[in-house]
């Protein structure tokens, strides 16, 4: 159950570990929720369930005061129910006001469970968290980016989500002092899951890509794709694409840029044969450089750009390719 | 994508619509909408956009002008 602020202390942020690795988020939010803790002049606590805490050490240098450690088997599989019901135990039993996890795959399917049992609020997605006069407020985007909302929340856990790459890194520091403490893990049912095959998917770091070209309704044919991958390649860049060619099946989610896919924010942007539709021009209008390609010059993608074309991009893309050979 | 057909099956489609009175099993009035809600907005801001030039190039050669234009204002791609 939630409870009320009074009673509650300490910022706490949850640690995703996958195959033995930190994700870089957990990094990230040790950085904002030092911070945090800071400002409240109270302690980080890191939440570290893992089958194995060789890297519980690694969390007091990047800004932990307290890592609580869980170490069971069960955390060996992107399973929410043991990490649900372990964490909302240990909430329970320590009342921390704020609590802090990454949107990553598996934290937005976790953080909702543990809200939802402790009968907290969580406000997924946030791209700012501040103390202001004491009280928590959380920024995110809404209606697709046209705003910025300010959020508070009336009970505890103060529980918000945070993509990856939003906040800076705490950087790391080995004469930091903190303490690990071994806490022992509920033995969860087994059964409730049972995970049967682990299939790798093709791996897209569209958001750590530095260059992203991006195709859309401008696309007349899945196989075009190879037009827009050999541009790709003569900038060394990585492929991206709008919602609709995703839907129709013509290229996997990974690559799907805009509010419901990925939000890119790479030193140069090229979009074909994209309109910019508000829900991809806030996957991608924070990009450092835009140019984009489409027949029709009334195209809203145009305002967001710095460099356009207007012209159809199976002319234009191909002529691209040859100019910046002969360059 | 939906199809014009689907879109016409749409209109007639009958949908069954729930109430605050269907609900009444689960919680009272607090428990749902605004007021059932632990998050509250209390403020909103116009984020500020990055103003962009849009140099917009078309017609023949617009490629090189393009290519052009971006060596001498950043060296290049």
């Amino acid at each position: 159950m939630a409870y009320d602020e009074e009673e509650a202390e300490g910022v706490w942020i949850y640690c995703e570990q996958e195959k033995g690795e930190l994700h870089p988020v957990s990094y990230e939010l040790l950085n904002k929720g030092r911070e945090l803790a800071d400002d409240l002049d109270t302690d980080l606590t890191a939440l570290f369930l893992t089958p194995d805490g060789d890297n519980a050490q690694e969390l007091i240098y990047r800004g932990a005061d307290h890592v609580y450690l869980l170490e069971h088997d069960s955390f060996n599989h992107p399973n929410e129910n043991p990490f649900r019901e372990n964490i909302v135990k240990l909430v329970e039993e320590d009342k921390p006001e704020i609590f802090l996890m990454g949107a990553t795959h598996f934290g937005r399917s976790l953080a909702p469970r543990v809200a939802a049992a402790l009968e907290t609020g969580l406000t997924a997605d946030c791209t700012g968290l501040k103390i202001d006069e004491e009280e928590f407020v959380q920024i995110r985007p809404a209606f697709t980016g046209n705003i910025l909302a300010h959020i508070s929340t009336d009970r505890c856990p103060k529980m918000s989500t945070v993509r990856y790459k939003e906040f800076e890194e705490f950087e790391r520091d080995t004469s930091r002092n903190g303490e690990i403490v071994k806490k022992e893990p509920i033995d969860s049912p087994k059964g409730d899951v049972a995970i049967l095959e682990e299939i790798i998917e093709e791996e897209v770091n569209i958001q750590e890509a530095e260059i992203v070209v991006s195709a859309g309704r401008g696309l007349k044919d899945p196989q075009d794709f190879e037009m827009i991958e050999k541009l790709c390649s003569e900038v060394g860049g990585t492929v991206g694409s709008s919602r609709p060619l995703v839907d129709e099946g013509w290229i996997s989610r990974n690559h799907q840029v805009g509010y419901s896919g990925n939000r890119v924010k790479p030193n140069l942007y090229i979009a074909c044969g994209i309109s910019g539709a508000p829900q991809h021009l806030a996957g991608m209008k924070d990009s450092e450089i835009i140019i984009a390609i489409n027949t029709d010059p009334s195209a809203p993608i145009f305002d967001h750009a710095d460099y356009g074309i207007v012209g159809d991009l199976y002319e234009v893309v191909p002529e691209l390719i040859k100019q910046l050979r002969k360059e | 994508m939906p199809s014009l057909t689907d879109k016409l099956e749409a209109k007639k489609a009958d949908i069954e619509k729930w109430g605050l009175d269907d609900l009444l099993d689960i919680g009272d009035e607090e428990h749902f909408g605004l007021s059932g809600s632990p998050t509250g907005v209390v403020n909103i801001e116009v984020p500020e956009e990055k103003g962009r030039e849009s140099k917009i190039f078309e017609g023949p050669n617009s490629v090189k002008k393009l290519i052009g234009e971006i060596k001498s204002d950043i060296g290049g791609i």
